[in-house]
């Protein structure tokens, strides 16, 4: 154990913090370590140990109430939203304990955005759903605002459909153009990770298979961890895999183990499809 | 026996019936008011001030202080609406605070009118010692308003899904941004619709006006703007005659020879009033709604 000076956003104020892991390079960018969800007296998701490296594509995967999206939304503390909810063991983002009350739980989800299972853009035209974040994070100038809104909906794969009337109401795109609006607007923030609960799963063929040539291009930047339902889809996107049953991580590895060889039979049946 | 389609149609012609009497008796209503104060609308009738021994009068200073009182009571009510509406909808627990809160909620809004009238006359006219005036109306008007408000601010916000919160914080807003940015906006024509409404209750309201904004006006000097001084139309201290109780009054107490006519016009223009008032406001809501779901 070493402690180092970490010079993070997401420290409220720079603090040495004690970091668990080895040098920076083999530090994973999020792990969690024996982390619990409980709403209530009901256990959501039981000592779920991962981690999530750096540049990378993770799926969660698992048959439905199995706690991964339960677990996605805790990465970024989303749960604390809601009442009765209450998380144990440790979350670390670069090493930092995300639920120390050192940790500024709003600089948290600038870092680590997340994009919904329906796609919620806000009552206001393209270009505001983009600029919204980074405006009230202090971006003030135009032309500051102009070229990330540009730069973020290129990298969504946006842009070119939308660039002639960005000052259009987001309402009136299409559902697939709407979740990438949601996609480019997380990005706005200039995300570190990004979570997705199922982006694809209220989408037609061609939305889901442009957003998943998305995932494709952002992962050379950023860190991906993507709930799914389809199995296909996190055969072809993800480097990673990790099965949920019950609250509980059954298994995780290369999703190329996990899917021609897993390690354990409950993966194996819900693979083949013999647990749904 | 009847058979299921028999029940069926019959009850759809009952249906049919009942929604015909309704829509007979509100043809009827306004075509009533409307055939007989008609012919009263003129310019004049609508500007000059009334006449108390001779014909030929109008309701200008009633037709303003009509839409001053709903202003300021707007004023007053609006901002403890919406705070306690958004309390009620995004910061409550459910303990016996907000409990009683809502209990309290519920009783005023059945408070009948009068009551309010009274309420208003004995603490705000009296102990207060602000007279008969716009002030103490509008005061008393903001009691009697404010219940509706709340629920309807509370309903609106409400019904903002809350995976448009999630988005927000999703984003790194704080709640407090979450529900200004975010929700309110998205709230915005369910709460423009019940201000119409509310403003509407408020514009016809007589019984509550009585004992607090009084059944007379002052002299008015309709070129005087300064609210401090005491014939300016502005001035909240001031009594100030409604159209809704000037028609109560001159029904029971005009001596004008063409009192009934003049009752009739006012009236007409009270509800014309009350359809414009909706039909811009509801135009405003929605222009608010465009111009900010795209800029």
């Amino acid at each position: 154990m070493q402690t180092v000076a970490v010079p993070s956003r997401v420290l409220s104020s720079q603090t040495h913090v004690t970091a668990l892991t080895g040098p920076e390079l083999t530090r994973p960018k999020l792990e969690t370590d024996r982390l619990s969800v409980f709403y209530g007296d009901h256990q959501a998701v039981s000592d779920v140990c991962l981690t999530f490296k750096k540049n990378t594509v993770t799926a969660l995967i698992g048959p439905s109430g199995c706690g991964k999206s339960t677990f996605l939304r805790a990465l970024n503390r989303m749960n604390d939203s809601i009442e009765g909810c209450r998380m144990a063991g440790e979350i670390r983002y670069d090493g930092i304990e995300l639920q120390s009350r050192q940790v500024n739980v709003l600089e948290v989800r600038k870092q680590i955005g997340m994009v919904f299972q329906r796609p919620v853009p806000f009552a206001k035209s393209i270009y505001k759903n983009v600029a919204y974040g980074p405006i009230r994070h202090g971006v003030k100038k135009k032309k500051e605002l102009d070229r990330i809104v540009e730069d973020s909906l290129r990298k969504a794969a946006l842009w070119d459909e939308v660039k002639d009337f960005l000052h259009q109401s987001a309402l009136r795109l299409s559902g697939g153009q709407q979740q990438r609006l949601c996609i480019a607007r997380a990005l706005a923030m200039q995300p570190d990770v990004l979570l997705l609960d199922e982006p694809a799963s209220a989408l037609d063929p061609v939305s889901t298979a442009k957003i998943e040539e998305l995932i494709g291009q952002l992962k050379k930047e950023i860190t991906i961890i993507i709930v799914t339902h389809n199995m296909q889809q996190a055969r072809r996107i993800s480097d990673e895999t990790a099965y949920f049953y019950m609250g509980r991580m059954v298994e995780h590895g290369p999703t190329e183990q996990i899917f021609s060889n897993p390690r354990s039979e409950q993966t194996r049946q819900y693979i083949s499809g013999q647990i749904g | 026996m009847m058979s299921a389609k028999q029940a069926d149609r019959l009850a759809t012609a009952g249906l049919y019936a009942v929604a015909g009497v309704i829509l007979a008796l509100l043809a009827g209503l306004l075509g009533y008011v409307f055939v007989k104060g008609f012919p009263m609308l003129s310019w004049q009738f609508i500007t000059s001030p009334p006449q108390i021994f001779k014909g030929g009068g109008g309701v200008g200073p009633q037709l303003f202080n009509s839409f001053y009182l709903l202003v300021l009571t707007l004023v007053f009510s609006l901002p403890v609406a919406l705070g306690a509406g958004i309390y009620l909808a995004e910061y409550a627990k459910d303990n016996w605070l907000t409990r009683s809160i809502r209990i309290s909620v519920e009783v005023l809004s059945s408070l009948p009118s009068i009551v309010v009238g009274l309420f208003g006359f004995l603490f705000f006219v009296i102990y207060m010692g602000w007279g008969f005036s716009i002030i103490s109306g509008a005061l008393a008007l903001s009691v009697f308003n404010l219940p509706l408000l709340v629920r309807v601010v509370e309903q609106s916000i409400q019904s903002v899904p809350r995976t448009q919160r999630e988005a927000g914080w999703a984003l790194g807003f704080s709640k407090w941004e979450t529900i200004t940015n975010i929700v309110l906006p998205a709230a915005l024509p369910g709460l423009i619709t019940g201000i119409i409404l509310a403003a509407g209750r408020v514009f016809g309201e007589a019984a509550a006006l009585i004992y607090t904004a009084g059944m007379s006006t002052p002299a008015l000097d309709f070129t005087d703007w300064n609210p401090l001084s005491p014939v300016s139309p502005l001035n909240p201290f001031r009594p100030a005659e409604t159209m809704a109780v000037h028609i109560w009054k001159i029904n029971g107490e005009g001596i004008m020879p063409d009192a009934s006519a003049i009752s009739d016009g006012a009236a007409a223009l009270l509800i014309l009033s009350i359809l414009l008032f909706n039909l811009s406001a509801r135009f405003v809501g929605r222009f608010v709604f465009k111009k900010m779901s795209a800029s």
